[in-house]
């Protein structure tokens, strides 16, 4: 009878902590086999896609920036650019290139908080960052003088760091001075080290091993790291433009979650995010940056969730050089944006936020007003792929006391550092034994 | 001094605050306007001698209720409740601590509102509009407070 007691667990997260948004894990283990596995999103649907129909595509960059607070950029740019290619709009190469810039900091916020505000507690054994920077103080630091610098990149382009404005239709509400640019550039180049540091420090984690057969999906552009153009690339085989989104992928809803799931169509889960990105994209990260990759001991590419936290930081080296190449070439544009006029069609983007493709697609009538809205956030698509690497973990976690068996899988699901608002919110475990 | 908050609704009382203070601000003090700072809070606390944060609040309590707690007092706060969009109030004013860049004398004062979603957004409902006053003079009254304890 113990034996099989032992096989049996029911683990039960109700509100996972150090993610962004609301929801609950629960595993239900019979004879030590997965019996029910449910990763619950019960933050409310804010029904983004509906209330957007009817509004002028002019206003849409400013609202879908609000679904989230972390990557508002890269909503404005799937946003935009899903316009830009409805209306037949070619914007300056100058704009283009604040565009990069504009990605540089998101990422460089996004990803100095993640790693050491959200997932280093995990690996140094501490409860929060609060304890952590008791410790290790030095570490904090360092994430918090790298999240500044993106902030101040966010708010030279958007406007402001929180909720930036500054993106439209066509370009940008203004353009930067180069001497504007000049003073980010030196920020950038002391935090050079600092990124570095980063890569090392989280490589030197004991970071468990959960490699798997995954299919590994991001953008991937002929010959730069994947932002904010590119075809979308897989590791099994897809190799298709964006408008190709619909028939390489399906969303469906499932009872106990409030975010759609999705999958490749005839196969299943995929993994979207830094270590997707770096793993079709590597040679594009440049000689400094790939010596860098190989010093961690890391076999690239890698099929180890866990080895995620190391592609964010080496992201966020990425992300500094990019930056202070952009500035380097910067002629502010003839025009900050260009005029258009509205069309009637159908417009589609995918943009490459912290956490991994951002598809958007409008169809406008002829006065440029929305008739229909898609929004498929990567937390949404990584859904089904988080669930994946749960139930290979849930043998392990039988064994385990409840609090070792909550952290585990609380950080099997930050490894993808979900933003569960976006996709829809955060982690109660429920494991239940029978 | 620091106001907190959005533009909605009663999430706004910091804001407005804030704004009403730097117009006369009490002597030796700063007044920041800071929305929402997240991690920034960290900066904005380094080298001050004292400083009060001001936000609204949701406990339970009557809407309208002044609420004062020393930072000392977050001791017990879950600090582990961190949203990845950024670091709430009192985690960013626990790490500022830790990080030894919170100064020894900080306060935040909170007006209690209403759950957000019983008011219409943009507008401050009738209780918060009433307490503002209440809310300046019990801000001011602190940092002259706070103003003497650091001069000691």
């Amino acid at each position: 009878m113990q034996s099989r007691a032992k096989k049996n667990k029911t683990i039960q997260i109700n509100y996972l902590a150090r993610v962004e948004g609301e929801c609950a894990l629960h595993i239900r283990m019979r004879d030590g086999q997965v019996a029910d596995l449910r990763l619950e999103i019960f933050e409310p649907p804010r029904f983004f896609e509906a209330f957007l129909r009817g509004r002028d595509c002019r206003e849409i960059p400013d609202l879908t920036a609000r679904i989230c607070g972390i990557c508002p950029v890269a909503y404005q740019m799937s946003t935009v650019h899903a316009f830009e290619r409805s209306f037949g709009i070619s914007i300056d190469p100058a704009v283009r290139a604040l565009r990069r810039l504009y990605f540089c900091g998101e990422w460089l916020e996004s990803h100095s908080l993640h790693i050491h505000m959200l997932a280093a507690p995990d690996f140094l054994g501490c409860e929060s960052v609060v304890t952590m920077a008791e410790k290790n103080r030095g570490a904090v630091e360092r994430g918090l003088r790298i999240k500044k610098v993106g902030n101040a990149i966010v708010a030279a382009l958007g406007g402001r760091s929180v909720h930036p404005v500054g993106a439209c239709i066509g370009g940008f509400t203004r353009a930067p001075s180069r001497a504007q640019l000049s003073a980010l550039r030196e920020q950038l180049l002391k935090i050079r080290d600092d990124a570095i540091e980063c890569v090392r420090w989280v490589s030197g984690f004991d970071l468990p091993d959960l490699s798997r057969d995954i299919e590994f999906v991001s953008l991937q552009h002929p010959d730069e790291y994947p932002m904010n153009e590119g075809r979308i690339v897989s590791n099994r085989g897809i190799d298709a433009p964006v408008d190709e989104f619909d028939n390489l992928f399906e969303e469906h809803q499932v009872p106990y979650s409030h975010a759609l799931h999705c999958k490749v169509k005839g196969r299943g889960p995929y993994f979207l995010g830094p270590l997707a990105r770096i793993n079709l994209n590597f040679d594009r990260l440049g000689s400094d940056i790939i010596a860098i990759a190989r010093e961690t001991g890391i076999s690239w590419p890698s099929s180890n969730p866990y080895d995620s936290i190391v592609a964010r930081a080496l992201e966020v080296l990425y992300a500094i050089d990019e930056a202070v190449r952009v500035i380097d070439h910067y002629e502010p544009p003839a025009a900050h944006a260009v005029s258009f006029e509205p069309r009637a069609g159908v417009g589609r983007a995918i943009t490459e936020a912290p956490r991994g493709s951002l598809y958007h697609a409008f169809e406008t009538d002829d006065r440029g007003l929305l008739r229909s809205v898609r929004i498929v956030p990567p937390t949404s698509q990584n859904q089904a792929r988080i669930e994946a690497d749960l139930r290979e973990l849930a043998p392990e976690l039988v064994e385990q006391p409840q609090p070792v068996a909550t952290r585990m899988c609380e950080m099997a699901i930050r490894n993808y550092d979900p933003c569960i608002s976006c996709s829809t919110h955060f982690l109660k475990l429920e494991i239940e034994k029978l | 001094m620091i106001g907190i908050g959005s533009p909605f609704g009663d999430d706004n009382v910091g804001l407005q605050v804030a704004r009403i203070l730097a117009e006369a601000p009490p002597p030796d003090c700063d007044v920041i306007i800071a929305d929402r700072p997240g991690a920034g809070l960290i900066e904005l606390l380094d080298g001050a001698d004292a400083a009060i944060v001001i936000d609204s609040v949701c406990s339970g309590a009557p809407p309208g209720t002044i609420h004062e707690l020393k930072f000392d007092d977050l001791r017990h706060y879950p600090a582990g409740l961190v949203s990845s969009h950024d670091l709430g109030l009192a985690t960013a004013i626990q790490l500022a601590r830790a990080l030894g860049r919170a100064p020894v004398c900080g306060r935040i004062i909170g007006l209690e509102i209403a759950p957000p979603r019983s008011q219409p957004t943009g507008l401050l409902s009738s209780h918060s509009k009433a307490s503002i006053g209440r809310l300046v003079d019990r801000v001011r009254a602190c940092a002259a407070e706070l103003t003497a304890e650091s001069n000691v």
